[in-house]
């Protein structure tokens, strides 16, 4: 008898792919902009020798950027991708079921006490991203909702955290000019340091995902056969919310309200054949990550000098590909 | 053996199993049957440890059911429950995870794991569906699926909530005859049916169940010359050559 293949063609040249696309996507972003910047640039500004104006660029405004765009699309994928799995939901993303609003909330109360950045405000925007994804999947759970009920629920999440962000913004008008840029999606603030901390927790949350890939799976065949198989649910569904919470607040804490990404990265892999959560995930954070780097290189070139925010573009590229997947899906 | 001594369970604070006692063998296919709502499937959940027992006890070859943990639990007892999710996988993951209660560090399906997942799909005949969607196969298959990974967890005993549910009558008799034949390998087969003459048909012992307790169990020549049918379900079956047909 044949061994069943561990692995096929497919998902490893969907892996070269992927990290083409990334690179590629960095690499878009180091070079795109007002200021030429070149390859001997480049060189210069990561090994600290900024002498020129356009190694300096590189060091301090375009790396900063890129990777925050790197690092948000692959949190916000692969947090899009266990939250499906864990509220056995196809719909769900983080955006949708009001996770991000959760992030968001949290970081709007921030500003309007005056912390701006550091890792105060991830840990706000975790702990945010956290108490969204409880509520909404305690309330699945509790009342057995359906795909379409849980959906229902984050847009009543989201009206309801937007409508109390609106509510902080009006009655502290200084945070205001953050609050636009924030709901869009932003990613200009970034800075190496700020990363630090969130590169720290997506990397972990990525290793540990990948680890318990098999356990993640598991939970999206229900908790009765879950169970049935050895699983301990009740311990493992918080444990992946927590990474889901982490993933999605560590975005949000750095990007603001980047939307789509979540819903749309996970979905077209799944179209792709790519079924093994072990491979979804690290490949979630390829194309999730080369995707917003893209979204946000072309939100900053395409109108120069004028830049809009990386959402907007996130919409008009993701949206068509979405309803191209769906449509494609009911054929 | 499986041991199940006046237990009491049910959910939330309603008991729907009350002071049920009974033994099961291996090497035995038993069918439960009983009208809808009596607690067959509550059973096969208490069984599995899907939900506790408040009340008796539940010995899997000696061993107290609640003093194992979910892992352990999984290495004896297979459960297919009657409602099944249609996950986003294929089959082969689908039946390769009947094999998670054996996994270890770093959790990663070895080629033992996948030779018994490939044995367990061959002998369902859906071994060249492997790499197939669940999404893409009709309920009769995802059955099949779903009974090729609880022949992959390779337990001593395996509940199943009607098993012959979503199948036309050919994979239904396929399947009894599968069951049939892990009984006489030594397993203990614990099958819901609602089908009464496919199980009076293939089962050795059929356990009849009213209100949360067992009303009757015997082997099916005896319950056939019994009244208990009739009482419980309001029909009777006659039986020509081990085979079983209603009587209304």
């Amino acid at each position: 008898m044949k061994y069943l293949p561990k692995h096929n063609k497919k998902t490893a040249l969907l892996y070269a792919v992927g990290v083409a696309f990334a690179i590629f996507s960095a690499f878009f972003g180091f070079l795109s902009g007002s200021t030429e910047v070149s390859f001997s640039d480049i060189f210069d500004g990561l090994f600290g020798n900024s002498d020129t104006v356009g190694a300096r660029i590189f060091e301090f405004v375009r790396l900063p950027r890129t990777c925050a765009a790197l690092l948000c699309g692959s949190a916000l994928a692969v947090s899009g991708a266990v939250t499906q799995n864990v509220l056995n939901n196809r719909l769900a993303s983080p955006s949708i079921i009001g996770v991000n609003s959760g992030a968001g909330l949290a970081v709007t109360l921030c500003t309007a006490f005056g912390i701006i950045g550091g890792w105060r405000v991830s840990l706000f925007a975790f702990l945010g991203a956290l108490a969204a994804v409880s509520i909404i999947s305690l309330g699945a759970r509790k009342w057995g909702a359906s795909e379409g009920t849980v959906i229902l629920m984050g847009v009543a999440m989201n009206s309801l955290l937007g409508a109390v962000s609106e509510a902080i913004v009006t009655l502290k008008p200084e945070v205001s000019v953050f609050s636009a840029d924030f709901k869009s999606g932003d990613l200009s603030g970034a800075t190496l340091d700020r990363l630090l901390p969130v590169f720290v927790i997506i990397l972990f949350s990525l290793a540990l995902l990948i680890l318990l890939s098999p356990h993640l799976e598991l939970l999206s065949m229900g908790d009765g056969t879950a169970t049935a198989l050895g699983l301990n649910t009740r311990l493992m569904r918080p444990i992946f919310l927590v990474l889901a919470a982490l993933l999605a607040g560590s975005a949000v804490s750095v990007g603001g309200l980047i939307s789509f990404v979540g819903l749309l990265v996970p979905h077209a892999l799944k179209r792709l054949a790519i079924t093994q959560t072990r491979h979804l995930i690290p490949l979630c954070a390829l194309f999730g990550a080369g995707f917003v780097t893209l979204c946000d290189t072309l939100a900053r070139t395409l109108f120069a000098p004028y830049e809009i925010p990386v959402g907007i573009i996130l919409a008009f590229i993701g949206a068509p590909i979405f309803v191209a997947i769906l449509i494609g899906k009911k054929r | 053996m499986l041991e199940i001594r006046n237990i009491t369970s049910g959910y939330n604070k309603k008991t729907v199993l009350d002071g049920l006692s009974l033994t099961l063998s291996g090497g035995e296919l038993t069918s439960v049957i009983g009208p809808n709502g009596c607690g067959k499937s509550t059973l096969l959940k208490t069984l599995s440890g899907l939900i506790p027992h408040t009340n008796g006890q539940i010995l899997i070859d000696g061993v107290p059911l609640n003093t194992l943990n979910k892992k352990e639990t999984a290495t004896k007892i297979s459960y297919l429950a009657q409602e099944k999710n249609c996950p986003d996988m294929t089959v082969e993951q689908l039946v390769l995870h009947g094999r998670f209660s054996r996994l270890g560090f770093p959790f990663a399906y070895s080629d033992t794991d996948r030779v018994a997942a490939e044995k367990a799909m061959d002998r369902l005949g859906i071994l060249p569906l492997a790499e197939s969607p669940l999404s893409s196969l009709s309920g009769g298959t995802r059955q099949k699926a779903y009974v090729a990974m609880a022949l992959a967890q390779d337990t001593d005993y395996i509940l199943l909530d009607e098993p012959a549910a979503y199948l036309d009558i050919s994979a239904q008799l396929e399947l009894m005859r599968l069951l049939k034949e892990l009984a006489a390998s030594g397993k203990g087969i614990i099958a819901v049916m609602h089908d009464l003459p496919l199980a009076f048909s293939f089962s050795d012992r059929i356990l009849v169940m009213s209100d949360g307790s067992a009303a009757a169990v015997g082997s099916p020549e005896e319950l056939c010359s019994s009244d208990t049918l009739q009482k419980i379900f309001g029909v009777s079956l006659t039986c020509d050559s081990q085979t079983y047909k209603y009587v209304y």
